[in-house]
């Protein structure tokens, strides 16, 4: 039993994980229509900027998430308007080239100025633990838990009934129809990528410390966004959630129950039947409901 | 891509600089006639890439060594130079510096090169050639096992580590139940098929074997596993990066057992990385500075002088390539053909009998494969303990 239960906590470690990276990905999906390659660079960006600020600088911990989320914001903005807003509209072509040299750019930027290598990003909660009824994990292994949860629930809160939000809702479900109406679609663009990208930097700050740092952990971050996007429904922002713990759980009780052999497979094996029985991810309906 | 246009820039900066010395050495040759013509040596391996930074410290190891036989007056009264070639851990790379080396710089003895891959793809070339080559680095057991007569490899192969890990760890604790952790690759379950027999042989238990794959950050759910199978002991059979983050979580999740692990645990990053979380693990080395062996001694002096930090396993490998090559083109003598003279090289190579080197003494099998002992050391507050061999 308390096996099952330290799986399970385990499971929704990698869930949350999962679900931060990918929330934002399926948000810009969801309003903007284009497919981010550059997603999982931001994140790593993301963890990088907290890095600086609580390691270097030595800022607070909770300052330091915080001030990551909120530069990111400024970043997301700045490549809403460098590089979305010229693809706006363009085949589908030009979007995968201008975002994957997006990607690009990041990643070898990381590694110029912040070396390949990996670093440590300790927080204070690395090494507080809590053990209960036999199982054991860190503050920080909890604190992502916790702060995905309270990140997902303002996020649900802000896109049902803030203004913005539902201004949000209009243009992810018809782009011209909402501008005719007389949203103003800059701004939900600006205010999409802002939100995207300090998501993916709460990510990157939260997970840093229990993992490493390095330019290289934006491209084993952006296959599994990718896969929980996918099943969650693209733009569908409960899917992902959902589709991130489902993840998640399954690939730690697979390891618990099954085998390591086979966590990877077990994971796409249930993205590949979700897309079969229901193309349009766990919750598919034929107009989905995006963001 | 960015990548792509800088590896450009260093291919032509390396094909300048290669220029830049050639003219140098034919001034030199100028200026005194009575000189012979320099013994030219190739040398492969991973100067730009994802394995540049071994890949460097290999090549100042070569440098060192080359120095200091030159400062001594050469080889039979040659200077000795060494000619680098990049592979950028590409095997097709590799293979066109190899026949370049062989072939157009006509180089008498080939080092290199970092991965085994590119091992693998370019020995063909070498063996072809007839051109005597010392690999210090790559590790697969297929290169010295595939029949190839000019390939001679001056460091302990994987199932060579894992077994004299094996052997100490059986023969000085009295461990029941031992867990393997390992990467899902060649490397890695090579590893564990070497070490998991090892155990069975001495009537001791495998009571797990879990993998995880390259670039994975989380273990917490094969830990989990392992902790509740209750072993004794935990072999990690991976690289610094993921194996640091075993051990981290593995303490996290208060799994406190005997860490168990090899080479790559035993470099300076891994500790760094692990931050506390290695403390009493035990693991193999090639290469260990704390010696009192006095040419070890005096290769950790030199290098310090020279590049200003102290070497590591790969700079040690590559420099004793060196002295092995030194001692058989010593013994070879002169020849005016080159393929005789690389064949006399080659012969003198399988001859070589306990040369004394920086990683302990060499002798070549019939298959070209040095008896080499590795250390076992053990992680006691950021500084490794000699376990084996000690008072050496």
């Amino acid at each position: 039993m308390q096996n099952f239960i330290q799986q399970v906590m385990n499971g929704l470690v990698l869930g949350s994980v999962y679900a931060l990276i990918a929330l934002g990905l399926t948000m810009i999906y969801g309003v903007l229509g284009l497919i981010n390659w550059a997603h999982g660079e931001v994140y790593m960006v993301g963890a990088f900027v907290g890095y600086i600020l609580a390691v270097r600088m030595g800022l607070h911990y909770f300052v330091a998430l915080v001030g990551a989320m909120l530069i990111m914001a400024v970043f997301g903005i700045v490549v809403e308007r460098v590089v979305f807003l010229p693809l706006r509209g363009r085949p589908n072509m030009n979007v995968i080239i201008g975002t994957l040299g997006l990607s690009v750019f990041l990643l070898d930027g990381a590694n110029l100025t912040m070396g390949p290598d990996p670093v440590r990003f300790p927080s204070i909660y690395t090494d507080q633990f809590i053990r209960i009824l036999g199982i054991s994990f860190t503050v920080q292994r909890l604190l992502v838990v916790v702060v995905t949860l309270v990140l997902i629930a303002v996020l649900r809160l802000f896109i049902k009934n803030h203004k913005l939000g539902k201004a949000m809702r209009a243009c992810s479900q018809d782009l011209q129809a909402a501008s005719l109406m007389g949203i103003e679609i800059n701004h939900v663009a600006m205010i999409t990528a802002a939100i995207a990208a300090s998501l993916a930097a709460a990510a990157g700050t939260l997970i840093g410390p229990i993992f490493l740092v390095n330019p290289q952990m934006s491209i084993a971050a952006v296959g599994k966004a990718f896969a929980v996007t996918i099943l969650g429904g693209l733009g569908n922002v409960e899917g992902a959630v959902v589709a991130g713990f489902t993840l998640g759980l399954a690939e730690s009780l697979t390891v618990a129950y099954i085998s390591s052999y086979l966590k990877e497979i077990v994971a796409f094996a249930i993205l590949i039947t979700t897309l079969i029985l229901n193309p349009e991810g766990i919750f598919g309906k034929h107009s989905v409901e995006k963001v | 891509m960015i990548g792509t246009k800088t590896r450009a820039l260093v291919a032509l900066l390396l094909v300048a600089s290669v220029l830049v010395s050639g003219l140098l050495v034919a001034g030199c040759s100028k200026a005194e006639k009575t000189e012979k013509e320099p013994i030219k040596i190739g040398v492969i391996g991973p100067f730009t890439g994802p394995n540049a930074k071994p890949g460097g410290r290999m090549r100042e190891g070569i440098e060192l060594a080359v120095e200091e036989i030159n400062a001594k007056g050469g080889i039979n009264g040659r200077k000795i130079v060494a000619i680098f070639e990049d592979d950028a851990s590409q095997p097709a790379q590799s293979v066109a510096a190899a026949e370049k080396l062989t072939t157009r710089d006509e180089v008498l003895l080939v080092i290199g090169a970092y991965n085994s891959a590119c091992v693998l793809a370019h020995m063909k070339v070498t063996e072809r050639e007839k051109t005597p080559q010392i690999n210090p680095i790559a590790v697969a057991t297929a290169i010295t096992e595939s029949g190839n007569k000019y390939m001679f490899r001056n460091c302990a192969t994987n199932p060579m580590q894992v077994s004299q890990l094996a052997d100490y760890v059986l023969k000085n604790f009295n461990f029941q139940k031992f867990a393997m952790l390992f990467e899902n690759t060649d490397y890695g379950r090579g590893i564990a098929e070497v070490f998991g027999p090892s155990v069975k042989r001495a009537g001791k238990q495998v009571v797990a074997e879990e993998t995880y794959n390259i670039g994975d950050t989380d273990f917490y759910s094969q830990l989990t596993k392992i902790k509740n199978l209750g072993p004794d002991a935990l072999l990690i059979g991976g690289n610094l990066t993921e194996g640091s983050q075993i051990a981290r979580q593995a303490r996290e999740l208060g799994l406190n057992v005997q860490l168990l692990g090899l080479g790559g645990l035993s470099s300076p990053e891994f500790d760094q990385l692990c931050d506390g979380a290695n403390e009493g693990l035990i693991c193999t080395s090639y290469f260990e500075l704390a010696t009192d062996d006095p040419l070890v001694k005096k290769f950790v002096e030199a290098y310090q002088k020279k590049f200003g930090k102290p070497p590591e396993m790969f700079a040690a490998a590559a420099y004793e390539a060196v002295y092995i090559a030194e001692e058989a083109i010593k013994k070879a003598g002169e020849h005016k053909n080159l393929a005789e003279w690389r064949q006399a090289v080659r012969d003198a190579l399988a001859n070589i009998k306990d040369l004394p080197g920086v990683q302990g003494p060499t002798t070549f099998d019939e298959k070209g494969q040095a008896d080499k002992k590795v250390y076992i050391v053990q992680w006691k507050n950021h500084e490794k303990v000699i376990l084996y061999p000690t008072g050496k």
